[in-house]
């Protein structure tokens, strides 16, 4: 099955999407699309400091790469990158320095999908006025 | 360190009672989700700073007072504990701590309160539970004060 044809609730939380939007409208103000360009700014430069990690087989960077990536993923909804880097996470004391790095292209792999739904979505759904 | 004593804030004033607002310090490495905690106390009347790395935070709060502050506990160099240590070390009262963290597993939830957190939650955190969350410590979004004057 080609990555891009998951479904998109399986990557991303769209209800909780959709609340965040709520939210936002309640103020006047564009809370959803602020808060997800913030994310699809700064999560390329944590991704490559984890794909880093993982390559050096630096363990604690790893963890650390890979919570923040969790932590970050799990507050927007988007699940299809918080499920694999909390099992980075998990496993990055431990874990053979090849799954470390099979589980980052995992979570990159998912990124860039959740970027295709995260785009869809703020175009789909553009602020009530 | 002081921190269980009620009706906290920042900023007392003598005399007459006036409405103040909370003070609240947001801690967290990531931009996204502070500025996410920063809208939601805002909105709910809040004064809200916020910062993203731990020494920035210890300085402000060196400098500034705070009724309440949101902090993340895994952060880059310097993490959430560093703020908690440098907290309990300090003389005076400090703020009522919500730690925020994506990782609560016993070990952490134990060490955070020994240093003095009030009380900790989950990431992903909801408006609500936020709110909640300082409600139940003491730290509502404005406070009157400034009717006694027993605060120097």
């Amino acid at each position: 099955m080609p990555p891009t044809s998951r479904p998109a609730t399986a990557l991303v939380d769209l209800d909780h999407l959709e609340r965040l939007r709520e939210l936002g409208d309640r103020y006047d103000t564009n809370l959803l699309d602020e808060l997800v360009a913030m994310f699809l700014r700064d999560t390329p430069p944590r991704l490559a400091e984890l794909r880093t990690a993982c390559q050096l087989a630096h363990r604690g960077r790893v963890e650390l790469a890979a919570h923040t990536l969790k932590s970050s993923c799990l507050q927007l909804g988007v699940r299809g990158v918080a499920v694999p880097a909390g099992q980075l996470e998990t496993v990055a004391r431990h874990a053979p320095a090849a799954k470390l790095r099979g589980l980052s292209r995992m979570v990159e792999c998912a990124y860039w999908q959740v970027v295709e739904v995260l785009t869809v979505e703020s175009a789909r759904h553009p602020r009530r006025t | 360190m002081r921190r269980h004593e009620p009706a906290p804030t920042a900023r007392r004033t003598r005399g007459m009672p006036t409405s103040t607002k909370t003070r609240v310090l947001v801690v967290d490495d990531e931009p996204h989700i502070a500025r996410f905690v920063e809208f939601v106390l805002d909105t709910a009347g809040y004064d809200v700073v916020k910062t993203h790395d731990a020494v920035t935070a210890i300085e402000l709060l060196r400098a500034q007072p705070f009724d309440a502050m949101v902090l993340d506990l895994f952060m880059p160099r310097h993490s959430g504990l560093d703020v908690l240590r440098a907290l309990h070390a300090a003389p005076d009262a400090g703020p009522r701590v919500l730690v925020l963290t994506a990782r609560s597993d016993a070990y952490n939830t134990e060490l955070v309160s020994a240093l003095g957190a009030a009380a900790h939650c989950a990431k992903p955190v909801a408006p609500t539970t936020l709110l909640r969350h300082l409600a139940d410590l003491g730290v509502p979004p404005t406070v009157r004060s400034g009717s006694g004057g027993s605060h120097p």
